[in-house]
């Protein structure tokens, strides 16, 4: 190997090492046991309650948080599943899977209160009914 | 002398004057005084026969489901968590939900109804829904669940979410 070819080598590493710079990693955040009111009307659920999730996220770089949970009922409860993001004017959409085959969508929460009403889907899309959470204070 | 009897004297009159005086206002405490009474509006009388739970309520429509086998509203009711209702439920001691409807539902006292218009909740026209989509056999609650969170928990949890988010987005 050449002089030349080590010196074009050392060079395209740096280049990678300095492109490896432009990638920020930050560590999410996770807030464990966020509490809501719930309420619904689609069969299976108007015994339930309560929505406690956790949700993971980095607040300051994203927009994204991942959610985890569960749905709590007096008869028993939902394994809860999704996601959430904020849009460009602070409201939260949040999409959840509740338990199987169900799918709660309560978009455009204000930020101040995030709390809302929701629709509640089955897994072929049609309107099961509605709900609402509203976040305890 | 002379000047003890003008003393005695004036006294005796002081006496008599404030028994006077007394005796008028004490008689004139005892006439019953003049009111005037409405006879078409008693206040009294309406606040019996309106207890406070003939009150109207705030009511804000969540959300509504109609069908067939039994319509059903969801409905926050002074400020409270929504909570869901069927057709002719109590929705307080004096207030029942009497009709679902796609966009609003009514709600009868004892005198009137009030229509209550779906905004910014959730309609769904579900005739059929109740037998075309059935809920899946998984919308069964697990036997075993975890404990409801007490409020108290909830809020010490939620606090730092809620800063957060306050801080993410300056408050607004």
């Amino acid at each position: 190997m050449t002089f030349t070819k080590k010196i074009l080598g050392l060079a395209v590493l740096a280049g990678f090492a300095s492109m490896a710079h432009a990638v920020t990693a930050t560590v999410p955040t996770s807030f464990n046991g966020l509490t809501w009111t719930f309420a619904s009307n689609v069969s299976g659920q108007t015994d339930c309650t309560q929505l406690v999730l956790d949700a993971t996220g980095d607040l300051n770089q994203g927009f994204g948080l991942g959610l985890h949970g569960f749905l709590n009922c007096t008869s028993g409860s939902y394994a809860v599943s999704g996601t959430a993001y904020f849009t460009v004017t602070g409201q939260l959409n949040m999409t959840m899977h509740v338990g199987a085959g169900t799918i709660a969508v309560c978009n455009a929460l204000p930020s101040a209160t995030l709390s809302g009403p929701c629709s509640i889907f089955n897994g072929s899309g049609a309107t099961l009914g509605a709900g609402s959470i509203a976040i305890v204070r | 002398m002379k000047h003890a009897v003008a003393v005695t004297a004036a006294l005796a009159g002081l006496c008599a004057a404030s028994l006077y005086f007394a005796e008028v206002i004490d008689s004139r405490r005892a006439e019953p005084v003049p009111v005037a009474v409405n006879t078409k509006f008693n206040p009294a009388e309406v606040a019996a026969e309106s207890p406070a739970a003939e009150r109207l309520p705030s009511f804000r429509l969540v959300g509504v489901l109609v069908q067939e086998d039994g319509s059903t509203a969801l409905l926050e009711v002074d400020g409270q968590p929504a909570r869901s209702f069927r057709e002719g439920d109590a929705i307080t001691a004096a207030w029942t939900l009497a009709k679902v409807r796609p966009e609003f539902v009514t709600v009868t006292g004892a005198e009137k109804s009030v229509r209550v218009g779906l905004s910014g909740g959730v309609g769904a026209w579900n005739k059929s829904a109740a037998a075309s989509t059935p809920a899946p056999s998984a919308m069964t609650p697990m036997a075993e669940a975890p404990p409801f969170v007490p409020l108290e928990v909830a809020r010490e949890r939620n606090r730092p979410f809620l800063e957060a988010i306050n801080a993410r987005t300056g408050g607004s």
